[in-house]
């Protein structure tokens, strides 16, 4: 089954839905209170103890330095989650100032935002991340900054569409007549009245960017090996993975459903979004 | 003459070439009038009420309010015009923001133009308007949402009287309403008419609806006046074919009495 038919089948069951939330709001938990949650014993090496497979002492086994792989999988979950949340909030928060200033703004700031936001867009974003990241120097910070700095243009361009699109409604022509200021029609007629498609944007951004941070240390301008990151587990451990499978299939998989779940996520506010699917006027 | 628009013509660009919308159009409203503009669909209503509103610029012609010319006018005489010009337009679907309630709605001509500034005394003008207008005062925390057709257009009439305008201009306000509620908003409109000494500059594309609330009535045509005079004059005895037309089509003038016809289906944005 492709993943659309995945997404259909999840659009039309109430079921799934509360089984996307429950997962997504695990998986939350897990990136704020996971390193709480985590023995100290992951940041130590116990080579006596290496490669165990999966058991009911080590779930999902340890890696080649002895640690408990299931844990380090807990505690990295802030590495890769919330890190995602927190450069989706960053670009988001550029795109949506970049959007409005281009949408209320003379319109020869509208055209400069524009065309800044299009060469941002003509950029291979991931490209420009990476070579942004190798600039600073491969790390966590420098993936985060770079994806954020690179992942605005496509918010700013889809938001200030959408900012026209509303700003043409008749209730906001009517509060023109009304006598509105420009700042009043934005800030209590068009945005609130555009925003919603954003947070359904960032739920699947999130999942993106949870794939974008993992590759990003996978090929090493990201986090690096001592991280729980879950890109930099897998890359750590592809090493040795004919010994030990499980050592890359576990963050392997946290990285799949994560972002899977994220953008399942999407889709179902999306549909609670749609006020033909939510009323029954 | 409270408002007046002398020959506006106003083109748009499109894949043909430019078109006519509007093409030397003259108009005028006295204090108190009710003045009605009749014209088929398409033929330039709504442009002509987008200029004089001062929504969209015309190619020519002058908009003057109160013996303001108000093209090229300063902000603190827009505002002013803002303050004593209001609309009511045709889709109460799509003319009132989802996300606001109706104290909100209501209530927001006396934030924009300061004339009440404390939440209470807002909240007490918003419930009077509503039960002007026929709604109850509990409607206030609702969203629009919540209401029919005919009642989204009597929040639409309370939001813009409740800056007691002089001039309400309304843009067939009654053609997206079950017919069984068109009589009864537009019996809403001749007593605010007359309750607050309003001024209306009435349009609609049938006669009938007109004939029940004005007494000077303009017929547009293609973007053109080709007729206008007293209620009497146009209606028994109108010169243009299209204006002879239009009334051999609206067999039956009293809107409460009026066959039902195919209902227009709510916007769905
Ligand atoms: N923004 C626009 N661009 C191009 N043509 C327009 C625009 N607005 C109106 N028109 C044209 O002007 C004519 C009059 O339209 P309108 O004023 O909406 O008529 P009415 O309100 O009487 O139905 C129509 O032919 C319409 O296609
Ligand atoms: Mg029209």
């Amino acid at each position: 089954m492709t993943l659309a038919a995945v997404r259909r089948s999840v659009q039309s069951s109430g079921k799934l839905d509360m089984f996307v939330f429950a997962l997504t709001g695990f998986l939350i938990f897990l990136a704020i209170f996971g390193p709480l949650l985590a023995p100290d014993s992951i940041y130590r090496s116990d080579i006596g103890n290496a490669l165990q497979p999966p058991s009911g002492a080590h779930w999902f086994g340890t890696d080649d330095q002895g640690r408990d792989i299931f844990w380090r999988l807990v505690a990295g979950a802030q590495a890769t989650l919330l890190s995602s949340v927190l450069i989706v909030a960053a670009y988001s928060l550029i795109g949506v100032a970049v959007a409005t200033i281009a949408a209320v703004g003379p319109k020869w700031l509208d055209e400069l935002l524009m065309r800044i936001t299009d060469i941002g867009l003509a950029l291979p974003g991931l490209i420009v991340a990476l070579g942004f990241a190798a600039a600073l120097g491969p790390s966590l910070e420098s993936a985060i900054i770079a994806k954020a700095i690179t992942g605005w243009p496509v918010t700013a361009r889809l938001l200030r569409s959408i900012l026209m699109q509303t700003m043409t409604a008749q209730y906001v022509v009517g509060a023109q007549v009304l006598g509105a200021s420009k700042w009043r029609l934005m800030t209590r007629h068009v945005l609130p009245n555009s925003l919603d498609i954003l947070i359904v944007k960032w739920a699947g951004d999130i999942g993106a960017t949870v794939l974008i941070l993992a590759a990003m240390s996978f090929i090493g301008v990201g986090a690096q090996a001592p991280s729980a990151e879950w890109g930099a587990m897998v890359a750590d451990a592809k090493g040795y993975v004919s010994s030990a499978w499980w050592a890359v299939a576990a963050p392997g998989a946290m990285i799949a459903i994560t972002s899977v779940a994220f953008s399942l996520l999407g889709d179902i506010l999306q549909v609670w979004r749609d006020p033909s699917l939510r009323d029954s006027r | 003459m409270l408002f007046e628009l002398a020959h506006i013509t106003k083109t748009f660009p499109t894949a043909q070439g430019r078109i006519t919308s509007l093409d030397d159009v003259s108009l005028s409203v006295g204090e108190g009038q009710a003045v009605g503009l009749v014209g088929e669909s398409g033929s330039g209503k709504t442009t002509l009420i987008r200029c004089a509103l001062l929504l969209t610029q015309p190619d020519g012609g002058a908009v003057t309010f109160d013996g303001t010319s108000m093209l090229g006018a300063t902000r603190e005489q827009v505002r002013q015009f803002r303050r004593q010009v209001q609309l009511v337009f045709q889709d109460p679907f799509s003319s009132l923001n989802p996300r606001m309630t109706v104290e909100e709605l209501v209530g927001e001509g006396l934030v924009i133009h300061g004339i009440e500034n404390s939440a209470a005394r807002r909240r007490d003008s918003v419930a009077e308007m509503l039960t002007v207008v026929g709604l109850r005062p509990d409607d206030m925390k609702r969203y629009p949402n919540s209401f029919s057709g005919g009642q989204r257009q009597r929040i639409a009439i309370a939001r813009a009287l409740a800056i007691r305008p002089r001039l309400l201009v309304c843009d067939e306000p009654v053609s997206a309403l079950d017919v069984s509620v068109q009589a009864q908003v537009i019996n809403l409109l001749r007593e605010m008419q007359k309750a607050l000494g309003l001024t209306i500059l009435f349009v609609a594309h049938d006669l009938a609806v007109v004939r029940h609330l004005c007494a000077h009535v303009y017929v547009l045509n293609r973007g053109k006046i080709v007729e206008s005079g007293s209620r009497d004059q146009v209606f028994d005895h109108p010169t243009h074919p299209y204006t002879q037309a239009l009334l051999a089509a609206v067999p039956i003038p009293d809107p409460r009495r009026r066959p039902p016809r195919r209902q227009p289906a709510p916007a769905a944005s």
